[in-house]
């Protein structure tokens, strides 16, 4: 077992990022804040203990995830999937997370991802009663947040 | 420019990016300094040198280690690199090899990397790999030039006829003023990242692992401890059976490095084959 | 000769990446059928012949589980090969389906090379072809 932290929501969010759609980030401390629109997901799972991860990335983040999951520029054949692709960001990052957390051979029970769109000023809002939480910017300065909140177990 | 300026412009350079200013290049300092004190209008070198050293958002430092690094780059400068890359990227294919990673190091205004884009879209089956090329460099706005991806004809005027008709576009001077320019098209930005890296301050954010590293004609600027930390790490990043390619002029001599030589500037880290 | 195939996930992303890497695999790709989850993919294979299932874990309506068990429970689906293409990492989890009759197991995130290895696995290595892209 190992114990959640910021810094390993940080470097596991990275790498996936980084794996899944060759988008290079680093954590910040101290974040600009969310321009215009954001879009939050969030997924719950049940293992050792039961906890729940959200995501929030600036809208055109999001909007580049998608294209670079589909192998696609921005524009039309992206249109429309900045929820879509950080819902499953989210649903790739929980599955590698129990793994570091609990090891290969435990049993997790996973939930599905919950997609909204955030206005900026709610986006950065702390998470309340977060157990870690951690920020990361890319390139141009755009933001994703990772939080997780324990909900039961231990 | 005063010695003893000279060597603080020195400690500067190599302190902030590890870039070894040889003794002889005090009239590119100069005159590169020059303009910069202009820029900014202030009244010589010495009050330049203080500006550096006290702004606090290390904004002009950035310009500056841009102008006194700023190299020699070409579209296919060193074409034999780039058919090696093909090469490569045609036995890996073959092998069954689907996803590939590339690494152009010192990106600088984005030749190197347009380059390499260029030579891997237009191999046979390769629209149907996911491949992707990681462009970096230390200088903020340089990086900016090169993601724009515009340039003047004489500049793009060494892509091979095939490839530029393919893959560059002219773009007129919108008030009809300046020449054409030509910009590539976006076929291949899907393709190229860019990102700020300071290649002397390993370990690198990155996780890798890259199939190709292009680190060309950028060593010159490093002292021998900086190259055996900058290869040491590379060589972290290029899986087993990677390729990784310097400037022809450039060797590993004197570094430890588990890289072997495969000609001349071409080295392979052992271990692999295919993927 | 080529494949009918059907890709089952919640996410329209995932199923166009699915695709788009079986296509890099060389499968040779006849008619490609998606479903959002379970209950869509048992219509789809109540109307239609299909060669290959990739199917996702967790979804909503119905799951992969209850996919596979209820295509297991199926006379005339028993033998379709079912890949399963889920975040889940768990070995105890992966054994458990290769239990119930699955056929291969596809961690995400994906890299186009394993499909190419489950298609040779599951159909034979002649349709997984190296060579041509």
């Amino acid at each position: 077992m190992t114990a959640p932290s910021n810094e390993l929501l940080a470097s596991s969010l990275g790498e996936m990022l980084e794996e899944a759609a060759f988008i290079f980030t680093e954590p910040q401390d101290q974040p600009p804040p969310f321009q215009g629109k954001a879009v939050e997901a969030r997924i719950g799972y049940q293992g050792p203990h039961t906890g729940e991860l959200r995501l929030v990335a600036d809208a055109g983040l999001a909007a580049t995830l998608a294209a670079n999951l589909l192998g696609e520029e921005e524009g039309d054949a992206t249109q429309g999937k900045a929820g879509d692709a950080i819902g499953e960001l989210l649903n790739m990052f929980v599955g590698v997370w129990v793994v570091k957390l609990f090891g290969e051979q435990s049993r997790c029970k996973l939930g599905v991802p919950k997609v909204r769109e955030l206005p900026a000023a709610e986006a950065g809002a702390p998470v309340k009663g977060a157990a870690c939480a951690a920020h990361l910017i890319e390139e141009e300065g755009r933001r994703i947040d990772v939080s997780l909140t324990l909900t039961g177990g231990s | 420019m005063q010695p003893a300026l000279f060597q603080r412009f020195c400690k500067l350079a190599y302190d902030k990016a590890g870039i070894a200013l040889k003794p002889g290049k005090e009239a590119l300092v100069t005159a590169r300094v020059s303009k910069r004190v202009r820029a900014l209008q202030l009244g010589d070198a010495g009050d330049y040198l203080d500006y550096l050293e006290e702004e606090d958002d290390g904004e002009e430092l950035q310009t500056f280690l841009d102008v006194i690094s700023t190299h020699f780059t070409n579209f296919f400068r060193e074409p034999d690199h780039l058919d090696e890359l093909a090469r490569a990227l045609r036995g890996w294919m073959a092998a069954g090899q689907r996803r590939f990673r590339f690494w152009s190091a010192a990106s600088s205004s984005g030749e190197e990397p347009w380059s390499m884009a260029m030579t891997v879209a237009s191999q046979p089956g390769a629209d149907r790999t996911d491949w992707k090329i990681l462009a970096t460099d230390i200088a903020t706005h340089t990086l900016a030039a090169a993601r724009k991806g515009h340039y003047a004809a004489d500049r793009v005027a060494p892509v091979p006829r095939a490839l530029a008709q393919r893959y560059l576009e002219r773009i007129p001077d919108p008030a009809g003023e300046e020449p054409d320019r030509f910009g590539v098209v976006d076929e291949l930005r899907s393709h190229v990242v860019f990102q700020p890296l300071n290649l002397t301050q390993p370990p690198f954010p990155m996780k890798g692992p890259f199939d190709v590293i292009f680190c060309r004609n950028v060593f010159i600027y490093f002292d021998q401890p900086t190259r055996q930390r900058v290869v040491q790490a590379m060589e972290g990043l290029l899986r087993p059976g990677g390729i990784y390619i310097l400037g022809h002029t450039e060797t590993l001599n004197g570094i430890r490095t588990g890289l072997k030589m495969a000609r001349p500037s071409v080295f392979v880290k052992a271990g692999g084959e295919g993927q | 000769m080529s494949y009918a195939i059907l890709v089952v996930d919640d996410s329209s992303i995932v199923r166009t990446m699915v695709k788009k890497s079986i296509a890099m695999a060389g499968l040779p790709v006849g008619k490609v059928f998606e479903a959002a989850n379970g209950k869509e993919a048992l219509e789809v294979l109540g109307k239609n012949w299909i060669d290959i299932v990739f199917a996702d874990l967790n979804m909503p309506e119905m799951n992969g589980t209850e996919l596979v068990e209820k295509m297991s429970q199926d006379s005339m689906l028993v033998s379709t090969p079912v890949v399963i293409v889920s975040s889940e990492q768990s070995q105890a989890k992966i054994d458990e389906l290769k239990a119930k009759g699955i056929r291969a197991y596809i961690k995400k995130p994906f890299r186009p090379e394993g499909f190419r290895d489950v298609v040779a696995e599951v159909l034979g290595p002649a349709q997984a072809k190296g060579g041509q892209p």
